[in-house]
């Protein structure tokens, strides 16, 4: 625990901007917090505990099974598989089947709120997958003519300015450093 | 044939009582209800809305989770595990009950008005205005997503830390951090939106 608040705390110093955050989740914990949900009375607890008790108590533990019911459902389980294998036989074939491919499972890195898309390259609009999957209905982008650029101002930062790209496939914004006119 | 049972510990550790709970002492059960039955209670309530169907959870919640201590292994607490349990059991109701919900999320809580009737007049009143906010803070709850609601939930009211809540959702530290994160910024927004901060 003690290196998890040391790891924290490291990183907090190279994030600053960060503190505030933190500062305002663990707000927002003690807010819920004082509002507790309203607390069950002792005999509503009496009643939980009883069926938690007699629901624990039809299973029986491993310690609580006999022997003589153990080897039975060993003996049982080796039937059904002799039997299984006898029924099986007429399907057994001396050629070697084609190896099955494997099914690929879906691998969870995040989950789909974890996820903003700040910028992207052009060329790979058509990659892009918005919503959940399957996508319902055709995704329609804007068009070139469809944007009219109204007015736009320096980033008060950087200085960069932005400008419409109306020659791609998509119109894009691209910002750019303003050279200052040489002095003449 | 009668068995001996070795005597359990007086002030036993979790793992302790596990033991003794997994040798047969049935009371080891009654101490690890009496530990974890509330923090157990206020995630589920949390999560579901209502005292019933949050004592239903915690209920769900213990049985499943002594029921099925080989997919605990003792890789993190029994508390994590526990809360695993019990905030899955919870959300699985809430399925189960969404049309219940909805409606409570919508309507005043009866319990939280005959609470209130209870009460002197001032202290009824203190007893709406928390009844109120609580409503509010639920209502903001059932804005997030489920994955970000259940991750609030066990940092706020399971009490536990990044890594717990990591072990407890089988993610990584840094997914949990994200969910707090988007998290934060919705409830503050909603709660902002209603004049609630």
């Amino acid at each position: 625990m003690s290196l998890d608040r040391d790891n924290l705390e490291a990183w907090l110093t190279e994030h600053p901007e960060a503190k505030g955050d933190l500062a305002d989740l663990s707000d927002l914990r003690a807010l819920y917090q004082s509002v507790s949900p309203p607390v069950p009375d002792e005999a509503a607890w009496k009643v939980v505990f009883s069926r938690v008790h007699e629901s624990i108590a039809r299973v029986p533990s491993p310690r609580e099974r006999s022997p003589r019911l153990r080897w039975a459902i060993v003996g049982l389980t080796a039937a059904a598989v002799f039997a299984a294998l006898l029924l099986t036989r007429s399907l057994w074939t001396t050629s070697i089947p084609e190896p099955m491919p494997l099914a690929e499972e879906p691998f969870p890195v995040v989950e789909p709120e974890d996820v903003i898309i700040i910028a992207m390259e052009a060329r790979d609009v058509p990659a892009l997958v918005v919503a959940e999957p399957p996508v319902r209905g055709d995704l329609e982008f804007a068009r070139t003519e469809d944007i009219h650029v109204i007015r736009c101002e320096r980033c008060p930062y950087s200085g960069r300015q932005a400008r419409l790209e109306q020659e791609g496939e998509v119109p894009m914004f691209v910002t750019a450093a303003v050279v200052p006119p040489e002095d003449e | 044939m009668a068995t001996l049972l070795a005597p359990c510990p007086h002030a036993a550790s979790d793992e302790q009582l596990l033991a003794c709970f997994a040798s047969g002492h049935r009371h080891a059960l009654d101490e690890l209800f009496r530990r974890y039955r509330q923090p157990a209670y206020r995630v589920a309530y949390r999560l579901l809305g209502n005292e019933a169907d949050a004592l239903d959870a915690v209920q769900e919640g213990f049985v499943k989770a002594l029921t099925h201590l080989h997919g605990f292994q003792g890789r993190s607490s029994f508390k994590t595990w526990l809360m695993r349990v019990v905030s899955n059991a919870a959300l699985d109701l809430g399925r189960q009950r969404s049309r219940r919900e909805a409606v409570s999320l919508d309507a005043p809580r009866s319990a939280d008005l005959s609470d209130s009737r209870l009460l002197s007049t001032d202290e009824a009143g203190r007893g709406l205005e928390r009844a109120d906010l609580r409503r509010q803070l639920d209502q903001a709850l059932s804005s997030l997503s489920e994955v970000q609601r259940q991750t609030f939930v066990l940092f706020a009211d399971g009490e536990l830390s990044y890594r717990e809540i990591a072990e407890s959702m089988q993610t990584s530290i840094g997914t949990v951090m994200s969910r707090l994160f988007y998290a934060r910024q919705k409830l503050r927004n909603f709660l902002n939106q209603r004049g609630s901060l």
